[in-house]
């Protein structure tokens, strides 16, 4: 109601004044000065009734619709670091029906948990979602092996979460991709599925939605049933359930690109919309199990509408056609679980599990076993049967087209205006990066040429000793900060360590280590004062570029490298995405005693003095526990000396501990996680290793350690040729990156004994020594081999590689005996140790192979496996390991490592 | 090291659009979209977001980043009111189409690709705060602009008085009633 401007007037001034009065006495003051007009009265009183009350919407409309801006967006817009309640968002897992999942780090509990974010349009509906949180909490009461075990369900600001038991496996839609199981395989899964269902029924609660992408399988083979109770809340927003096109059209939208997905599994009554029992659940399995066993989907079609009908009114392709090795009580079991008619289905899930427990018996080689569960250290147990009939399945020709095809085909043009419409602030967002770029112009050619650049150690030029740490530890600091600009590569702080007490002439090291331009620098200190120079060097004319003369207090010693790198890009000229802008802009400051600790830490890592480094850097830490390079820093000394000093598993915990907090502080930094990466390939957890460095690689691309560890991890993993692509990328970006590593092991292993050669650096250190020598050997070329085996023993005895080494030398030279007592002794030692990266230990299993000690062979084979070196394609073809060919364990080991290796490859190519 | 700070084409697109160019509007919206996820995900970002300091602080950054650093301030007040009125117009705009789309019906699938998944209501209440304060300015039309430049625009209470040209102790006296008013508006209109 409008009110004229006098009443306006009026109406105004009272409510001021009645402010003014305490809140006591004011209806008595409205009263009185309200005289009988009761309409002012109830406006006034309406009014001071919401004055002083919050709320959101007319607080910060812009803040609350950027809220939704950034949840709508869904998984774009919360990225690793971010912290959601006590939760750390470490990576990115996948996109569900329900929304984002992500690798968490519960700061709390210091554990790690899989985070789903719920889909905004899904947390909308306050009612829905607390009736999800009701089953949610029910299912996770069951508290059963087999189903996810659900932690917390929460919400922080707008946004609805759930924090569950993290499982590290693919999901059974990964490890079908595309082809079946073997039976042992399937019948394992569908029994553990089963008893899940079981447990669930038992307490009144029906998964209605199980499918291939709600089961996950754990690396032990333990199967986790997730997603309880999930199906219910979307159905709530279904408004008119009853006909296929209405359930279609009232699927929520974050259902996207799943929707089908889950009609698959659907029973007749579900898709009907009717009221589902247990039995819908029965039915769905019997689909999943076929899915298993054919590697087809009981029911497809091209639209959701196709795939409901198939399931109303088809017959799925007899098993007896598709896999004709399927027993017979098995295709009885999916053919009586799949029946349209529910009265005709199991009637309880526990009828289904004692068929399938038979069906197990009758078909497993280890008759009345089948995998139990809850036991996380058991041995994986794996179908040792051959899977040919599987393998060798046609699929049918309709069967399984791409998602693409899929998901267009079935698009409304509706559906696909609203399509672009939503994709607009994707569009935005790429349009004003271009807008951003289009302000800055490159000049022609510019952006074309990219530089390298090599930072040589700064020299300390007044005879202080107690600043030498500086010299070194500044330009490493440079090297950090100019790590993440795409248009120049910077020769890693690794291969300047050799200049560290020469003076560089620019020219000779922009040769050596083939860089275009060169900085060198200088300080002084006197008093509180710094003067650094520094100068930037094209060396082909040999032209300086820029020369820079820089006076800092000493206590500001950060402000060195912003400014230092800020000239660089200058003097280069440099164009720069706002996000390498936004990277490069100073640091946030740091303590300075802090600052000064970590550079001193970072001087002694490189001089190889751990325990020293150790403890400046957790001085450091200290006292500013905020900066992420010190975390980083000290992460790689606690791995170093865990590995090289026998500091132990709890070296390994504090170094984690220590990358996860680098991490959090600064999820761009490429450093803690490349370090962090390393640690967990060598530990055993090559699957964590990967999304880190992928993450990374995405705002790094041209990183090469990033790619260099990357070839690693594939290589434990037995992806050779994706292994000697990242690191012959990694060399491409810098020729020297880890030049003094087991370089380019995966060619040895592929057979490609003269690339291997060529890829070794030019010294003759031990550990080099040794690897060429191994390379001579594989090529049959044993007197040089073994007098490289010689000469690396001979400089240091207690290194491994140096002592397998010896072992195949003094075989070669028929000293079997000798051999044997030092690959015994030295397996031993590890085993002491326990912190032996799997593939030395494969490497002491080669030797054993070849002195044809076969059970130490096999057991260490075993070890390497167990400790994540399960590179099938090397076992396979290793002619080291000939000699264990015949034995029916190593037949055994073979497949446990082929099975991590296809499980690998499902999850991440 | 920072972005060219010659002369921005944004300080030319809010001229233009304030001086009634419809088609500058379409070259500043994606612009405010991007400030909008920048803005949204900072604010996740932080354990305890504090709301009016990210409304604010973050809105002013974002406007600053947009404009000539050698604007006058004057002028940049000018520029905040015109940004006010922008991301107003933006939002309920974008709140309008959501409500379209919704009203559509239909399969509303898009491809996993493309699978940014905005939530039906995702701008719940601003069409109904829009409308509120449409009536709002027939009844005052200073209070709703005070409440624009303050809400939408992030701007302090100095210079929202700057921009209205009138003193502060206004500002926070009219924004008390401006804020009941309304609130009891949504309420009722909800009721």
């Amino acid at each position: 109601m409008l009110h004229s401007p006098q009443r306006w007037k009026q109406i105004e001034n009272l409510f001021h004044e009645s402010l003014a009065v305490p809140a006591e006495s004011r209806a008595g003051f409205l009263v009185e000065r309200c005289a009988g007009d009761a309409e002012l009265r109830a406006e006034i009183e309406t009014l001071l009734e919401f004055e002083g009350v919050p709320m959101d919407l007319i607080e910060q409309p812009v803040i609350n619709a950027a809220h939704d801006f950034a949840t709508a967006s869904a998984g774009q817009r919360i990225s690793p670091g971010d912290v959601i309640g006590h939760y750390k968002i470490l990576s990115f897992i996948g996109a569900g029906g329900m929304g984002q999942v992500y690798l968490a780090q519960d700061a709390m509990l210091d554990r790690m948990v899989a985070l789903k974010v719920l889909a905004p349009a899904l947390a909308n509906d306050d009612r829905g979602l607390r009736r999800f949180e009701k089953e949610a909490r029910a299912a996770s009461a069951l508290n059963h092996p087999n189903i996810l075990t659900i932690y917390e369900f929460g919400q922080v600001n707008r946004l609805h979460f759930i924090a569950s038991e993290y499982v590290d496996g693919p999901t059974l839609r990964q490890m079908l991709a595309g082809h079946g199981l073997s039976l042992e395989t399937a019948i394992d899964i569908a029994l553990q599925i089963a008893r899940a269902l079981e447990a669930a029924h038992a307490s009144g609660i029906v998964h209605r939605d199980i499918k291939p992408e709600n089961i996950m399988v754990r690396g032990d083979r333990l199967v986790k049933v997730l997603d309880f109770g999930i199906v219910k809340l979307i159905e709530s927003q279904s408004q008119q359930p009853g006909n296929p096109a209405a359930l279609a059209a009232s699927v929520s939208i974050s259902q996207v690109g799943l929707v089908i997905g889950s009609a698959r599994y659907m029973s007749p009554e579900q898709a009907r919309g009717l009221e589902v029992d247990p039995r819908s659940d029965i039915f769905s399995l019997g689909a999943v199990l076929y899915e298993m066993i054919a590697g087809k989907a009981a029911f497809d079609g091209a639209t959701i509408s196709d795939v409901i009908a198939e399931i109303l009114k088809g017959t799925p392709e007899s098993l007896s056609e598709i896999a004709p090795d399927t027993p017979a009580e098995v295709q009885e079991i999916i053919g009586k679980a799949m029946s349209k008619d529910r009265e005709s289905r199991y009637q309880t899930v526990k009828e289904m599990l004692g068929d399938l427990q038979l069906a197990s018996s009758a078909n497993s080689p280890q008759a009345g076993h089948s995998s139990a569960t809850g036991d996380g250290n058991m041995r994986p147990r794996l179908a040792t049967r051959p899977t040919a009939r599987n393998a060798g399945t046609p699929l049918a020709a309709n069967a399984k087209p791409g998602p693409s095809g899929v998901r267009f085909g079935w698009l409304s043009t509706k559906a696909r205006l609203f399509a672009i419409s939503v994709a607009l602030a994707v569009l935005a967002i790429a349009w004003v990066v271009l807008f951003l770029r289009s302000r800055n112009p490159a000049p022609p050619g510019a952006q074309a040429h990219s530089h390298t650049l090599a930072i040589l150690p700064f020299r300390n030029l007044r005879q202080d000793p107690s600043l030498d740490y500086l010299g070194f530890s500044l330009s490493d600091a440079v090297i950090t900060k100019l790590g993440s600009v795409g248009s120049l590569t910077v020769r890693p702080s690794s291969s300047i360590e050799r200049y560290r007490n020469q003076d560089g002439d620019p020219r000779k090291v922009g040769d050596e280590l083939d860089a275009d331009t060169v900085l060198t620098g200088a300080f002084i200190r006197d008093g509180d004062d710094l003067r650094i120079t520094t100068q930037l060097i094209d060396v082909k004319p040999n032209r300086i570029l820029w020369r820079d003369s820089i006076d800092v207090k000493f206590d500001k010693l950060l402000t060195v490298q912003d400014r230092v790198s800020q000239e660089i890009v200058k003097g280069l000229k440099l164009n720069l995405t706002p996000a390498e802008v936004e990277t490069l802009s100073p640091e946030k400051p740091v303590d300075q005693e802090a600052y000064e600790d970590y550079l001193r830490g970072i001087d002694l890592y490189s001089m190889n003095d751990f325990g020293a480094a150790i403890a400046m850097l957790e001085k450091s830490a200290s006292i500013d526990p905020n900066y992420a390079l010190t975390w980083a820093h000290l992460g790689k000394a606690y791995t170093t000396s865990a590995t090289l000093r026998m500091g132990g598993r709890e070296e390994y915990d504090k170094a984690q501990a220590a990358y996860l907090k680098a991490i959090a502080l600064n999820p761009k930094l490429p450093e803690p996680r490349i370090y962090m990466a390393n640690m967990l390939t060598d530990t055993g957890r090559v699957e964590q290793a990967v999304p880190l460095l992928r993450t990374a690689l995405e705002t790094s691309p041209n990183n090469a350690e990033l790619h260099w560890e990357l070839g690693y991890a594939y290589r434990f993993a037995g992806m050779l040729p994706e292994s000697v692509a990242e690191c012959e990328k990694a060399r491409q970006i810098d020729p020297d990156v880890k030049i003094n590593s087991s370089a380019m092991n995966s060619y040895l292993y592929l057979g490609e004994y003269d690339k291997f050669l060529k890829s070794l650096p030019e010294n003759d250190s031990a550990f080099i020594l040794f690897y060429r020598g191994f390379g001579e050997y594989y090529l049959h070329h044993t007197d040089q081999a073994v007098r490289d085996f010689d000469r690396a023993y001979a400089m240091e005895p207690s290194l491994l590689p140096a002592r397998v080494g010896k072992a195949l030398s003094d075989l070669s030279a028929g000293r079997k005996a000798d051999a044997n007592e030092l690959l015994h002794r030295t397996w031993d030692e590890m085993e002491d140790r326990g912190v032996s990266d799997a593939e030395s230990m494969y490497k002491v299993a080669q030797a054993f192979a070849v002195a044809g000690d076969k059970q130490a062979a096999l057991h260490s084979l075993s070890h390497a496996i167990d400790g994540g070196f399960f590179c099938y394609s090397c076992f396979a073809t290793d002619p080291l390991l000939s000699s264990l060919r015949s034995e029916p364990e190593f037949q055994r080991l073979k497949d446990i490592a082929r099975h991590r290796q296809d499980e690998f490859k499902s999850r991440f190519f | 090291m920072e972005i060219s700070p010659s002369s921005s084409p944004m300080t030319q697109l809010l001229r233009q659009w304030s001086g009634g160019d419809k088609s500058a509007l379409d070259k500043l919206t994606p612009v405010v979209y991007d400030q909008l996820h920048r803005l949204a995900s900072r604010c996740l970002r932080s354990e305890r977001p504090n709301h009016s300091l990210c409304a604010t602080a973050l809105i002013h950054e974002a406007y600053l980043r947009l404009i000539d650093a050698d604007v006058a301030w004057q002028d940049r007040i000018h520029f905040f009111a015109v940004s006010a009125r922008l991301m107003r117009r933006i939002l309920v705009d974008h709140a309008k189409k959501n409500g379209r789309e919704k009203r559509g019906g239909g399969a509303e699938v898009i491809p996993l690709d493309e699978a940014i998944v905005v939530g039906p209501d995702s701008t719940a209440g601003l069409l109904e705060l829009d409308t509120a304060l449409e009536r709002l300015a027939t009844q005052d039309h200073r209070k709703s602009e005070i409440v624009e430049l303050l809400c939408f625009g992030g701007l302090t209470y100095d210079e929202t008085a700057a921009a209205l040209k009138i003193s502060p102790a206004t500002v926070h006296r009219e924004i008390k009633l401006a804020k009941a008013w309304l609130h009891r508006e949504l309420i009722r209109g909800a009721a």
